[in-house]
């Protein structure tokens, strides 16, 4: 080792371009549901890798599979047939016990119309998962305390999402995304009941935290939202139509 | 999660729906309170009768006679049933020389039908004489006496006792009553056919009897002598009724088995007591399934509330899920839930019943002095084994109520129930 260190570096030293294992992955992946009229494929054979510290906004018209796949990868739903790979578990094959792990440990949930628990309070709502996942009161009230700060609402932690505005509700829940500090964050048309202003700050703050460091899928039909995230992935019929690599320049936040 | 975190949980559903709650708890109270009062009776009147028998001593046989089948159903005061084989005092005699027996005591019945009455400090007074004895007189809760002594036992035994509250109904001060011991009285016995006799009677003490007064076994057999006009009754009809105390519980029953075996009919206490206990047994059973059947009422409805607040939190329960809420988690949460309606329920009940067995024993102390009959001890005892009882009953009640809908909760898609409005 003191060898290595004492002669000049060479290319040798240099990381490996490996790519790092990717965080999720997803291989031929199907979901049919019954319906009354029939099997619906939801999701028809798609196959899609995200990195760790990736945004990801999958794209296309209702019922494209969109939400499905999020779901998915949420661990709400199982596939048909096909791998989901979330770090090292995958979902298609994972238990019960296993899958509310991943939904507590793994991901964090953001949902269209806020999904807040309307008789707690912000910080009892950010509480929530950390409660779920066995935290003491201590420790989960200073942490819940803390992530409000991070997304901006110190001073409304006392409050109801009742007297909330819908942005604040989102942000909210973004700190409860985070509560678990779970590396994948799965928003479902964060911005869906915001108007554009206060959309555009939350998606702000959603690149932010993305920035520092959690892998972001976002749900959305709204291009302006896309054009956050680093990879556009467009879905039609429960397939890939496209993927769409942002160049650094067309970011709108000009990184 | 954390157990503690699942019962604030639980009981935090509970405070948000204050209403709803305590009108679901009432099915449960009204139950547990019908349970409480009905066993706390059966405990209060068991512990009574256990009483009464105790104070003769467990180690006591009661021999009777046998009556001829035909006879025993008839009744007529005038004409009396020879039993086949009568109690003589040579066959008491012999029951005192059986091994462990203490003392034996023989007892004349009073014959019905008489009209009597006391001539007691110069004044002729109506009066009811206790058969010593019937089942009244050897069943009659403590009594105590509260001026000179108590009727003497045995064959020989001569006098009267009065009863304090017979003296207190004819106007005779309880500060005379001491002075009345030592004095004489004079019963006057009236046949309906208007034959008269006068017993004197020497008053031996006063005691806390129910009504009237008893004497002693040789005044009661002169009376059944004169009224029967038979001098030798006790060599054809015998004794009513023999008391004979053994030494000890064991020996009691080698008694009643020696006694058996001469044919005559032998009762020990204990045997009495079992039977008394199996019989409160059955009645507190009969008297408990009525609540047992509000109860039944109660937890449907409590499984119908939990049903209604399930449908109501369906989306919560997703974005629960969502969270990382666990099947368990959710069962857990809403068994917490039943279980403290039937908890409150439980409570209530229990502290309705001890309400409503303090009213109960006041009335019917109220109504059994109204009518000079006094038993002091409580007719309700509520135990703490009945209280925990009651209470974990209804706990369970809350539990078994609230299985079928929490399990419904525990088993929601997430994903549907997240769509739910």
């Amino acid at each position: 080792m003191t060898n290595l260190l004492d002669r000049p570096p060479t290319f040798l030293d240099l990381p490996l371009p490996v790519a790092a294992p990717p965080l999720v992955r997803l291989v031929d992946v199907v979901r049919r549901y019954k319906m009354g009229s029939g099997p619906v494929t939801a999701v028809d054979g798609i196959s899609l890798d995200i990195a760790r510290g990736e945004f990801v906004a999958l794209m296309g018209a209702s019922g494209s599979g969109k939400s499905s796949l999020l779901n998915l990868l949420g661990g709400l739903d199982r596939p048909t047939s096909g791998e989901i790979w979330v770090a090292d578990l995958n979902l298609a094959q994972a238990g019960k016990r296993a899958l509310v792990e991943h939904r507590r440990r793994q991901v964090g949930f953001i949902f269209q119309s806020f999904n807040l628990l309307l008789h707690r309070s912000a910080l009892e709502n950010v509480e929530l998962p950390m409660m779920l996942a066995g935290v003491a009161p201590a420790i989960r009230r200073a942490r819940a305390a803390a992530l409000l700060v991070e997304v901006g609402l110190a001073e409304r932690s006392d409050h109801r999402p009742s007297e909330l505005s819908g942005g604040e509700q989102q942000r909210v829940a973004i700190a409860r995304a985070l509560a678990n500090e779970s590396p994948l964050l799965l928003a479902d048309e964060p911005t869906g009941n915001l108007d554009s202003a206060t959309g555009a700050s939350v998606m702000q703050l959603l690149r932010d935290l993305n920035r520092a460091g959690r892998t972001l899928v976002v749900v959305t039909h709204d291009p302006g939202v896309a054009a956050y995230a680093d990879r556009t992935v467009h879905l039609r019929d429960g397939q890939i139509l496209r993927i769409e690599q942002q160049t650094p320049g067309g970011r709108e936040d000009g990184r | 999660m954390r157990a503690l975190d699942v019962l604030d949980t639980g009981l935090g559903n509970l405070r948000r729906r204050k209403i709803r709650t305590v009108l679901t708890s009432v099915g449960v109270w009204v139950g547990i309170l019908t349970v409480v009062t009905m066993v706390s009776l059966g405990i209060g009147m068991q512990a009574q009768i256990t009483d009464i028998i105790k104070q003769w001593g467990l180690e006591t046989v009661f021999v009777s006679a046998k009556v001829p089948q035909q006879a025993s159903g008839a009744f007529n005061p005038y004409a009396r049933t020879r039993p086949d084989k009568p109690i003589t005092p040579a066959i008491v005699a012999g029951f005192r020389a059986l091994p462990g027996v203490a003392t034996v005591e023989p007892l004349v019945d009073i014959p019905e039908g008489l009209n009597l009455s006391l001539l007691l400090a110069g004044k002729d007074r109506p009066f009811v004489l206790v058969d010593q004895s019937s089942r009244e007189a050897l069943f009659e809760t403590k009594v105590d006496i509260t001026a000179g002594q108590a009727l003497p036992s045995g064959e020989a035994g001569r006098g009267i006792v009065l009863s304090h509250r017979y003296l207190s109904g004819q106007g005779i001060l309880p500060t005379a009553e001491a002075a009345l011991v030592g004095q004489q009285a004079v019963l006057h016995a009236i046949t309906p056919r208007g034959d008269k006799a006068d017993f004197p009677l020497t008053i031996v003490g006063v005691d806390t009897a129910t009504r009237g007064g008893r004497i002693g076994t040789a005044d009661a057999l002169a009376l059944k002598q004169w009224w029967f006009n038979a001098p030798d009754i006790l060599q054809t009809d015998g004794y009513a009724q023999v008391a004979v105390h053994a030494q000890s519980l064991n020996a009691a029953s080698q008694v009643a088995t020696a006694v058996a075996a001469q044919g005559f009919s032998a009762q020990t206490l204990q045997l009495l007591l079992d039977q008394v206990n199996r019989i409160f047994l059955i009645v507190e059973t009969m008297l408990s399934s009525i609540g047992v059947l509000a109860l039944v009422v109660a937890s449907i409805g409590i499984a119908n509330t939990m049903i209604m607040a399930i449908f109501e939190r369906t989306r919560e329960i997703g974005v629960l899920k969502a969270l990382g809420a666990s099947n368990g988690d959710v069962l857990k949460m809403f068994m917490v839930e039943s279980a403290a309606i039937g908890l409150l329920g439980g409570i209530c009940g229990v502290i309705g019943g001890w309400l409503l067995s303090r009213l109960l024993d006041w009335v019917i102390h109220n109504y059994l002095t109204s009518i000079q009959v006094s038993i002091p001890a409580p007719f309700f005892i509520l135990t703490p084994e009945l209280i925990a009882a009651a209470v974990a009953f209804a706990t369970v009640i809350g539990l078994l109520a609230g299985l079928y809908p929490a399990a419904r909760a525990a088993r929601l898609d997430p994903l549907t129930a997240l769509r739910h409005e």
